[in-house]
């Protein structure tokens, strides 16, 4: 038996490096579209790449470790193996290379992603060129511009939901709240995502560079209809965003009935 | 490492042993069982009756099943009629017709003011004894009615009533179920023409209804009960699964009444009402906006809920009928008084017979676009202040209060609060001195009246007759809260034609009224309504509230109700 589970644990680490090629060389098949979705977004490119520089580490750490154990789940198969047992005491070389080597390469992840995060979580974008302010509530995304003076909660803020709608080569500066509980604002194609939370305002920036229409959906498990909880961003040019706007910002501010209405229904006092 | 006791060999083949005995056995047990659930079609759901009407209606009929007796009268002499068929002979003796149900005597029709009907027959009764005897099948009720009669004596006659059940039939023979949205005919096909005749497009009926799968081509099936089943229940009874967890509960669509709407007080909406609530979403309740489904489900998914809601107001008028003692009409009559289908310009013929209940709910829905409140155009200048324009001077900076544009709009803000707290409009009573919604919250809208009639009963009897609604499917009732009309969230839309439409006719099935409106060229007098120009100071102060400092001093407050009471 001790060959054939060594057989067993050596097919995890084959299987694992195959799966991963398969995903990352055959994803537009049909069944086969795991891999990233299409990145389009001005600093997605950073994040793939600091998952493709943790996924070469940790999978050669990982292979490494899988090849050991199937090699000594074979060489010392105690049907096979008639070997005496040997004891041995502590290596102190050894210790100080398996304590070093990892600290060494965390300590590398750790200031190589350094830039990344600060781009992503911490130097706001001075020059957005829009605000929105995002509300995630059970269960839909609720959208509010700040209308032509450029301040929220004023009477022309321009109310929306569901569908986000953005132009194309500027940054988005999102303001991110939650009217009940966590939810987690989830952009695959701009590769963005960052947990709503009740009570505070959490700014979030991107900056779309292709025009069309991606995902946006909640990543956080928000009660029983979280997998409801679907939306869309639009990504348009400045000239169809500013169209688009003024739009709904006419309709919002709407004062007579649509062209279908006709009766003029007055009524005599009671 | 070695276990004393156990050699390695052994240990081995103890783990695979143990290991296949149980994670992996039970691992593929859970996978058969799954994939029985999944295989195995699922029982087909039921479709519960409207109990809670019932028990509305008459609480002693809650099963709408009786057993009367009555006193039929019987005719001096026997009739001449008779020949094969002995139901000439009962129609000239009694104005009533039997049939043969899997072998019971079932009254088929009753004449009106004929002794069945006087006595109190009515059509689908089972007759199980006459006189004593007992009633097997129709021969032994026809030997009983015309050759064992003593003529002119009445015979007492007893029947088993189960009008529940009569309902649940008429419904199918007009309806179909919700699963399968149209009627089956004889031969066992489907049958839609009798609802295209009322109206309906059945293609997007069966779209919406039944189970969810996908064709090929990736038209989606089902879309009731992918969106829409888990809240609002699989007859639309507003009673799913995840009904109870909402506040407020999803809409009861069998009620017939719907609150968000572009139509006057009790009117029906249009379609392009409920596409509008379907894309936007119902703010500041569950209901989330469908914006990114495709129109043409959106629209089918509206023509689905129009056809529950025809079923399930149908299927209250005949439960409240049968309660009242009244004859419930037969499924002709019932499906009677089509076709409904608007002309060219959008008329339909109102039917005339209270029989034909179906058309009588259709022809509400048909007519619903013609009941559009319209607004009066507002100024110019309302125009803007509704958009959030503040006058400005000509260098573009905020104008001073003292400047006549800012005047005039700190006056029209003036008039309608002074509406707010007027006699006419009676705003605060209900949504607070200081407009927080905190006025009056002890009322129930239409949905919970079974539970409003409550209220006069000691708080004893009242917990008993709410567990024995809530037996019957009703959810917890719960009191009907005021608008917050500070927190800026408008469920039926926050454009200010919506809020004029909300003041102009009301909210239908809620305690909020439609204001007065004063009769055109009448007098002013703040007293008796408003003129529908002045409705836009009441939208523009109602829209300017969420970005006011929060409230007035409440001796103020007082002061100023005062001041416009009197």
């Amino acid at each position: 038996m001790g060959k054939f589970w060594s057989f067993v644990f050596f097919l995890v680490p084959v299987l694992g490096v195959g799966l991963f090629v398969v995903a990352m060389n055959f994803h537009s098949l049909p069944l086969l579209n795991h891999w990233f979705p299409e990145d389009v977004s001005a600093s997605g490119h950073v994040i793939d790449q600091l998952f493709m520089t943790i996924l070469v580490l940790t999978g050669v750490v990982f292979v490494a470790t899988e090849v050991c154990l199937a090699f000594f789940l074979w060489r010392y198969d105690a049907k096979a193996n008639r070997d005496p047992v040997r004891y041995m005491h502590g290596s102190h070389t050894l210790e100080v290379v398996w304590t070093v080597l990892p600290a060494a390469t965390l300590f590398f992840i750790a200031i190589y992603q350094m830039n990344a995060w600060a781009d992503a979580k911490i130097r706001q974008p001075k020059d957005a060129g829009v605000i929105v302010e995002v509300r995630g509530r059970q269960f839909e995304w609720r959208f509010r511009y700040p209308g032509p003076d450029g301040k929220f909660n004023t009477p022309d803020d321009i109310h929306w939901d569901t569908d986000l709608h953005v132009p194309v080569d500027e940054e988005v500066l999102v303001h991110l709240k939650s009217e009940d509980v966590l939810h987690s604002f989830f952009l695959p194609n701009m590769r963005v995502k960052q947990d709503a939370v009740p009570g505070m305002m959490i700014p979030v920036w991107f900056r779309p560079t292709k025009i069309g229409s991606w995902d946006l959906v909640c990543a956080e498990l928000c009660g029983w209809g979280h997998y409801k909880m679907r939306g869309r961003i639009t990504v348009q040019s400045r000239a169809d965003f500013d169209a688009w706007l003024v739009e709904i910002a006419n309709k919002q501010h709407a004062t007579q009935a649509d062209a279908t209405a006709t009766a003029d229904a007055a009524k005599p006092a009671k | 490492m070695r276990l004393s006791g156990m050699d390695g060999k052994n240990l081995n083949r103890t783990m695979t042993t143990h290991i296949f005995n149980s994670r992996v056995a039970l691992t593929l047990a859970g996978l058969v069982l799954a994939l029985g659930i999944l295989g195995c079609a699922a029982p087909p759901p039921k479709f519960r009756p409207n109990l809670v009407q019932a028990k509305t209606a008459g609480a002693e009929k809650v099963t709408l099943a009786s057993t009367p007796e009555v006193d039929l009268p019987t005719p001096d002499k026997a009739p001449v009629a008779g020949g094969k068929d002995p139901n000439a002979a009962l129609e000239q003796a009694y104005g009533m017709k039997l049939s043969d149900d899997a072998g019971k005597a079932v009254i088929e029709s009753v004449v009106a003011d004929k002794p069945a009907a006087s006595a109190g027959l009515m059509w689908g009764d089972v007759i199980t004894s006459i006189n004593g005897s007992s009633i097997s099948d129709r021969p032994a009720a026809v030997k009983a009615l015309l050759e064992q009669a003593t003529w002119g004596k009445p015979m007492k006659v007893k029947v088993d009533r189960q009008q529940g059940q009569q309902i649940a039939n008429l419904l199918l023979a007009v309806f179909g179920t919700p699963d399968h949205p149209e009627r089956v005919s004889a031969d066992g096909s489907p049958d839609p023409t009798l609802l295209k005749s009322f109206g309906f497009d059945i293609d997007k009926l069966q779209v919406s209804a039944g189970r969810v799968y996908s064709e090929q081509s990736g038209r989606q099936h089902g879309l009731y009960r992918l969106h829409c089943a888990h809240c609002h229940g699989i007859s639309g009874d507003g009673a799913g699964p995840t009904a109870a967890f909402l506040n407020p509960y999803p809409r009861d669509y069998r009620q017939g009444k719907f609150k968000f709407k572009s139509t006057l007080g009790a009117e029906k909406p249009t379609h392009a009402d409920l596409m509008r609530i379907l894309t936007d979403g119902v703010p500041g309740t569950a209901m989330p906006s469908f914006r990114i489904l495709p129109e043409n489900e959106r629209e089918a998914l509206v023509e689905y809920v129009e056809y529950l809601s025809v079923r399930g107001e149908t299927e209250i008028k005949l439960i409240d009928r049968a309660a009242r003692g009244e004859t419930i009409p037969t499924p002709a009559e019932l499906a009677g008084g089509g076709p409904l289908v608007p002309d060219a310009e959008g008329n339909v013929t109102e039917p005339q017979d209270e029989n034909n209940i179906v058309a009588g709910v259709v022809y509400t829905w048909r007519m619903a676009d013609k009941k559009i409140v319209a607004p009066v155009a507002p100024s110019e200048e309302m125009t803007k202040w509704l958009a959030g324009e503040m006058p400005k001077n000509a260098d573009g900076s905020p104008a001073s209060a003292d400047s006549p544009a800012e005047k005039r709009r700190l006056a029209s803000l003036a008039r309608g609060q002074a509406m707010f707290y007027g006699t006419a409009a009676n705003c605060f009573s209900c949504h607070g001195d200081s407009q927080l919604g905190d006025g009056q919250t002890t009322d129930y809208d239409f949905w919970f009246q079974w539970r409003k009639s409550l209220d006069t009963k000691p708080a004893a009897d009242r917990d008993k007759v709410i567990a024995e609604f809530e037996a019957l499917g009703a959810l917890p009732p719960r009191n009907i809260k005021p608008r917050d009309l500070r927190a800026g969230v408008y469920r039926g839309g926050r454009r200010p034609l919506d809020i004029y439409r909300r003041i102009f006719s009301g909210i239908n099935g809620t305690p909020m009224p439609a204001i007065s409106v004063l009769p055109a060229g009448a007098a002013p007098d703040p007293k008796k309504g408003v003129t529908t120009q002045e409705i836009w100071d009441l939208v523009h102060f109602v829209k300017s509230l969420p970005y006011q400092p929060l409230s007035q001093p409440p001796e103020q407050l007082e002061a100023l109700r005062e001041h416009q009471i009197q």
